[in-house]
């Protein structure tokens, strides 16, 4: 029930803000948001600058690494549909050893350049995708963990 | 308290990235916030610098905000938070010494302001609220300046709705027995 201290310290005096003060804030957030901005271009302007030299890195290793890449037919996934079919553990077994086989040229193809170029071509991409994404589910506060973390101190305390 | 449809819209804009919708958001809730502050802050010029502080947090923050919750207990939360960095370097903010222990107050207290003038009685109240401590007067301009209702205070601290309501009475009892005090000296 409101007592008379509540109506009192609803009318507490208080001094007036600066009438400006909602136009400085105006303006600070403009100047922050520029320079977001510029920040924002010169990383995307590095990630290019990685994403060419990563390019340039893999091509030649794409080209040794093409052969393996596409050297799968029609015929060959018949072949081995049947073998399945026939001798199922025999199958299995030369499918693994052949896809470790597959690993082992096409990293070899590659070369330190290829991977280098790889890790190159990624990092940005992942960059880029990452941003695409909502940073935090909305509805999550932000909030202020510090006073509950205090209570909680004082609970267990 | 509930969510104005436009103001929905506006957060909703501001959420998404719309710096104008934002910018139209401070001008509603600055003086709201700034008067909630100033009820905590050591000076004006303290206060201002930590409503500058939240409304950056806030757009760089901006995501986490839900549209279609209301958008000044969100913003009273981040402002605290800002807060209570530059107060904890002073001494730190302790929420935790009262628990959840809830007194009863008697209210006969109060009669001795009402031999007070009304405006003698807020001066002297806002001298009084000034010297309290920290983590009181500033859940005190959250429920007096902010007009927050105690569970959206409870949400803004982090605390339970107990602890708001003890703080509160803890607060509200420290002030009666000032103005009690100050009341019975010269009589006595």
């Amino acid at each position: 029930m409101p007592d008379r201290l509540d109506d009192l310290l609803h009318q507490l005096p208080m001094e007036t803000m600066s009438a400006d003060l909602p136009a400085r804030i105006q303006l600070r957030l403009r100047a922050d948001r520029s320079m977001q901005r510029r920040l924002q271009l010169g990383l995307d302007a590095v990630l290019a600058v990685l994403v060419i030299s990563g390019l340039l890195a893999l091509g030649p290793s794409l080209a040794g690494a093409a052969g393996w890449l596409t050297g799968g037919s029609v015929e060959s996934s018949m072949a081995w549909f049947s073998a399945l079919g026939s001798a199922p553990a025999p199958a299995v077994w030369q499918t693994l050893t052949g896809a470790v086989d597959w690993v082992q040229t096409l990293s070899d193809g590659f070369g330190v350049t290829g991977l280098l170029g790889l890790v190159l071509v990624a990092v940005p991409l992942f960059t880029w995708l990452r941003r695409l994404m909502p940073e935090e589910v909305p509805g999550s506060d932000a909030g202020v963990e510090w006073a509950g973390a205090m209570i909680e101190e004082g609970a267990g305390a | 308290m509930t969510t104005d449809p436009d103001e929905q819209d506006l957060v909703r804009r501001a959420v998404e990235g719309d710096a104008r919708a934002f910018d139209r958001l401070v001008e509603i809730h600055t003086p709201r916030l700034y008067r909630l502050v100033r009820r905590a802050a050591p000076d004006g010029a303290e206060a201002e610098a930590v409503v500058q502080e939240a409304w950056l947090r806030a757009w760089k923050n901006r995501r986490r905000c839900a549209p279609n919750r209301p958008f000044f207990p969100w913003l009273a939360s981040i402002a605290m938070n800002v807060a209570r960095d530059g107060w904890r370097k002073r001494r730190p903010l302790d929420f935790a010494d009262l628990g959840d222990v809830v007194e009863e107050i008697p209210a006969a207290g109060i009669s001795a302001e009402g031999r007070l003038e009304a405006a003698e009685a807020r001066e002297r109240l806002a001298k009084y609220v000034n010297d309290l401590r920290p983590e009181w007067r500033m859940i005190l301009g959250l429920r007096y300046d902010g007009e927050l209702e105690y569970r959206e205070i409870a949400g803004v601290l982090g605390i339970p709705l107990n602890t708001v309501r003890t703080h509160l009475r803890r607060a509200r009892a420290a002030l009666r027995a000032r103005m009690e005090e100050d009341d019975a000296g010269p009589a006595g």
